[in-house]
């Protein structure tokens, strides 16, 4: 009993360095948005209903899942990336990656993270360990991997970085500064963006994903940054500076837009809905066959998504 | 050493000036600031009036144009914006691109409400006075209307009329200084008057007076300066007045002497005169020794000398004086009648009330016609006791009555030789009772008599 006591004393003393989280059970599929106007992060069911809220104590930025169970927040200007267990909502890794995080992505369970500070990619496996660093270009932020190659978007810079799954050098393609957003289309790689300087973008690129030849442009104005593929196969953007979601065909083409959200910059597919997230209005939309089917509250300034579905 | 009026000028000015500028800048500040308010309240109509004309979604070219039209015949600045880019709707990506509005405005502007704001732009590259209405649609910004006029446009407009404000309020400064050179001189001038007076004064010219007739505080001094001259004028007269009293007294038996003398010089006095005119030298001398005693003893006791006060039994110094005034008596055959209480001790200096007592009595004996009498008696109080002497002599009139106690005052100047008195024994009489705290009071009535009475205090065990 009173090992207990001044052990429970030593906690507050010190602070309970060891965040613990309301526990999401493993067994069940949630959209997660990430609120970074508030620093929370709201769990949403399958029946659209916030299952759980986090508040977060960092100024978290972005988020990822590292496997199933294992999310990854960070931040920009946060030093330590953590890695959370949802089922037990205990911290279980900290990754120093020091300030300057702009995203993270997950490719079977490698996890890479750019720093816009240091201008590099670094690839950390599931235990928080860093095994490799790749210097870029200008501020690098939107990653995605066909599985040969990590593209890396120098979001400051005129060209994208083209690294192999071990970050090594492999190609640099020339694009327009603040592009954002990439979505890999059988031979395509996909490239949305904000325009650069005082002219917002209207569309999306159409690369080879293995030359970087331009093949083509879908006009998605203004601003597409987000893509996704729906159940049916086609692919969903959200383009932010006309609060618009477009549907588009497998072949590239615009079957269909609709007014949504304000100023969202994510959109996801989950179960049978496409879920975007407004980021001035703090609201996701669940979107069915072109129609807004449900609006949910949630904290403020959602600016990301993540899905978790369970096979 | 500058001036009092001058210094009090300075201050007042100063104060003057200090007033006047701040209200200047204050005017002035609020000026602007009522200037730039009330162009905000002119663009804030337009920006309504051109809010009013959008229908909600995107905003149109149609819009932009008509914004556009708008500014070509505006005095103020107006254009509509829509490229989310200047709206900052990339805010939580680092985009390389200076926005027209900052992240708070732009929540502000979410929200329904109007931006006003002042100071520099840099978009402008100037400052500037904005107001930035919302053109919102559910919750989306579509974009924004933005009226602007140039700071300086502003203050340029104000300063045209901040010239006139400031001749206006420097010839106010003048006037005023003017006013209160003119009020500090007004206030002043009574004091050199007074320290001219008192430098009159300073020199002897005791007749100088201040005409001021002002009811404050200067003409309270002036009033009391003038009563101070007055009072030292009386006293230097009183003093000129004795001084040629006392040489007039001292010449006439100097001269009588002189001329005796001379005579017998001469040989011209015949010897059966000659003991006739001794005996008038002898006289003579003895009066200019009687009237050097009384002067000598006038001073003293004017001195306020340490009195020595013992008691005294005041039925012995009554028959005591009784017997030394006997002979100049029993030459008028005057007879005293005398009622003094026998246990009346009274706490006095005993040369002091010999003497005081001596004077009234050859004063009441001298005035006394021959065969009258002289009474004497007393009454006790419960402090002091009062003798009163009452003569049958020819009596005083009241206009005398009041100044018998000044130094060779006479109530009848032309016997005063025949008399013999100095014509300073009432003013010594009236000294050593004042020094032994006692008081003397005349009652007269012509042709009746005079009553004296003396109050000394009685001592007690």
């Amino acid at each position: 009993m009173k090992k207990l006591f001044i052990l429970l004393l030593l906690c507050f003393i010190g602070g309970c360095s060891e965040a613990s989280f309301p526990a999401i059970p493993s067994d069940t599929d949630f959209v997660a948005s990430l609120n970074t106007l508030d620093g929370s992060i709201d769990f949403i069911s399958n029946e659209a209903k916030i299952m759980e809220s986090w508040e977060l104590e960092e100024a978290y930025t972005g988020f990822a899942l590292a496997t199933d169970d294992l999310l990854l927040v960070y931040g920009y200007t946060v030093e330590k990336a953590e890695l959370i267990e949802l089922s037990t909502g205990k911290q279980v890794a900290s990754i120093d990656v020091g300030e300057g995080s702009t995203y993270a992505y997950v490719y079977e369970e490698k996890i890479y993270i750019t720093n816009a500070i240091d201008n590099t990619v670094s690839l950390y496996n599931t235990k928080g360990e860093k095994i490799q660093t790749q210097a870029t270009g200008n501020y690098p932020m939107a990653m995605i991997s066909d599985g040969n190659n990590l593209f890396v978007v120098n979001f400051k810079d005129e060209f994208l970085s083209k690294l192999s799954m071990e970050l090594e050098q492999v190609d640099e393609w020339a694009i327009p500064t603040s592009s954002h957003g990439l979505f890999i289309k059988d031979n395509e790689l996909w490239l949305g963006g904000h325009g650069a300087g005082s002219s917002p973008n209207r569309s999306i690129k159409r690369m080879n994903i293995n030359t970087g030849e331009l093949i083509g442009e879908i006009k998605v104005p203004l601003m597409p940054i987000n893509m996704a593929r729906a159940n049916n196969g086609h692919v969903f953007t959200v383009s932010h500076g006309s609060s618009s979601v477009y549907e588009i065909s497998e072949t590239g083409e615009v079957l269909n837009s609709i007014k949504a959200g304000a100023n969202p910059f994510w959109i996801s597919s989950f179960g049978d809905s496409m879920v975007l997230a407004g980021y001035d209005d703090h609201q996701l939309y669940f979107i069915q066959s072109g129609e807004i089917t449900k609006k949910l509250q949630v904290g403020k300034g959602p600016f990301q998504l993540i899905v978790r579905e369970i096979e | 050493m500058k001036k009092l009026s001058v210094k009090i000028w300075m201050l007042l000015l100063l104060f003057i000036t200090i007033t006047i500028v701040f209200l200047m800048i204050f005017t002035n500040f609020l000026y602007e600031e009522l200037y730039v308010e009330d162009t905000e309240t002119s663009m804030i109509e337009i920006a309504e009036n051109l809010r009013g004309t959008y229908k909600g979604g995107a905003v149109t070219n149609y819009f932009i144009k008509q914004t556009e039209d708008f500014n070509r015949f505006s005095d103020v600045e107006v254009f509509t914006v829509r490229n989310p880019k200047e709206l900052s709707a990339c805010i939580p990506f680092d985009i390389d691109y200076e926005s027209l509005i900052g992240p708070e405005e732009r929540a502000q502007l979410i929200e329904g409400e109007a931006v006003i704001k002042r100071g520099y732009e840099k978009r402008f590259n100037r400052e500037v006075v904005s107001v930035i209405y919302p053109l919102v649609d559910e919750n989306r910004l579509e974009g924004i209307i933005y009226v602007y006029v140039p700071l300086t446009k502003i203050t340029e407009m104000a300063s045209k009329d901040v010239i006139f404000l400031l001749i206006t309020v420097s010839l106010l400064l003048l006037l005023m200084a003017w006013i209160s050179l003119k009020t500090v001189q007004k206030v002043l001038v009574p004091l050199d008057k007074l320290k001219v007076a008192a430098n009159e004064m300073a020199v002897g010219k005791y007749d100088t007076r201040v005409d001021v007739k002002s009811t404050d505080e200067i003409g309270e001094l002036a009033k009391t300066f003038n009563q101070m001259a007055t009072s030292i004028q009386e006293e230097d007269e009183k003093k000129r007045d004795f001084l040629s009293i006392v040489s007039h007294e001292l010449r006439t038996p100097i001269s009588y002497i002189k001329g005796y003398g001379e005579a017998f010089e001469q040989h011209l006095v015949p010897e059966d005169k000659k003991k006739e005119v001794y005996t008038l030298i002898v006289q003579e001398a003895n009066r200019m020794q009687k009237l050097t005693n009384d002067l000598l003893t006038l001073a003293r006791s004017e001195q306020h000398q340490e009195v020595h006060i013992s008691p005294l039994v005041l039925s012995e110094i009554v028959w005591e004086v009784l017997q030394l005034v006997k002979t100049l008596a029993d030459k008028k055959q005057i007879s005293f009648t005398v009622t003094i209480d026998e246990d009346t001790i009274i706490k006095a200096n005993e040369q002091m009330t010999k003497q005081i007592l001596i004077n009234i009595l050859e004063n009441a004996i001298h005035y006394s016609p021959v065969s009258s009498s002289i009474k004497i008696g007393n009454e006790l109080a419960k402090n002091d006791t009062t003798i009163h002497i009452q003569d049958e002599g020819c009596g005083i009139a009241p206009e005398h009555l009041t100044r018998i106690t000044e130094r060779f005052y006479r109530v009848n100047k032309a016997r005063s030789r025949i008399d013999g008195g100095t014509g300073l024994g009432l003013s010594i009489a009236s000294q050593l009772i004042e020094m032994q705290k006692g008081k003397l009071i005349f009652t007269s009535e012509v042709e009746k008599g005079t009553t004296v009475y003396i109050t000394l205090p009685i001592w007690e065990e």
